[in-house]
């Protein structure tokens, strides 16, 4: 739990982006799936997630720079 | 990351663009439009009905390192710790609640977006207390 973390001093920056890319890059797994299975509101839904994670990964990234 | 986050905010342009328009000759089509194209005008919000549509998934189907669960909730906010994404989440999830209590949608419908709403708050939440620490 992010919670506990918070509590414990374990969660940074980075590794908050790291856990935002895992998401996406699974997310990108789904998307195939999705695809492959027809499920025309997950396919849709999946893009509209990638599209919001990459964009906090990418302002994260210049924010870091 | 993403500063000053607010917890009343407005409806975003996914929800508006579920507005019906104006023009008279569309009357009619909204009239008639059905029901759940109302609830799944909202990209984020995956219900019940929505479920439906994977209903007939097994094991052997699923995608490697996926469980039934990752594929038929992916929109999961305990699962989703991104600020943004559960920005984005939780008022798509309300908006989702207000048409489903003002008669769009199944009881089901309206019980789980409730539930899931009040996950993606309370994530939402710690999130917020996240980003202000970092």
């Amino acid at each position: 739990m992010l919670e506990s973390k918070l509590t414990a001093g374990q969660v940074d920056p980075e590794e908050y982006m790291k856990e935002l890319e895992s998401i996406a890059a699974r997310d990108k797994k789904l998307l195939e799936f999705y695809t492959a299975k027809g499920a025309a509101f997950y396919v849709n839904f999946i893009k509209t997630k990638i599209d919001i994670f990459e964009k906090e990964i990418a302002e994260m990234k210049s924010q870091m720079e | 990351m993403n500063q000053q986050p607010s917890t009343t905010t407005s409806q975003t342009k996914t929800q508006q663009a579920s507005q019906p328009t104006q023009g008279q000759q569309q009357q009619t089509a909204q009239q008639t439009q059905p029901q759940q194209s109302e609830a799944t005008s909202l990209a984020l919000v995956i219900t019940k009905s929505n479920m439906a549509a994977l209903k007939d998934l097994d094991q052997s189907q699923l995608p490697a390192g996926f469980t039934l669960e990752d594929v038929v909730e992916p929109d999961d906010p305990t699962k989703n710790k991104s600020y943004t994404y559960l920005q984005e989440l939780s008022k798509q999830l309300e908006a989702a609640k207000t048409q489903m209590m003002g008669g769009f949608g199944s009881v089901a419908d309206s019980k789980y977006v409730r539930d899931k709403w009040s996950l993606a708050y309370k994530e939402f939440n710690v999130i917020i207390v996240f980003t202000r620490w970092s």
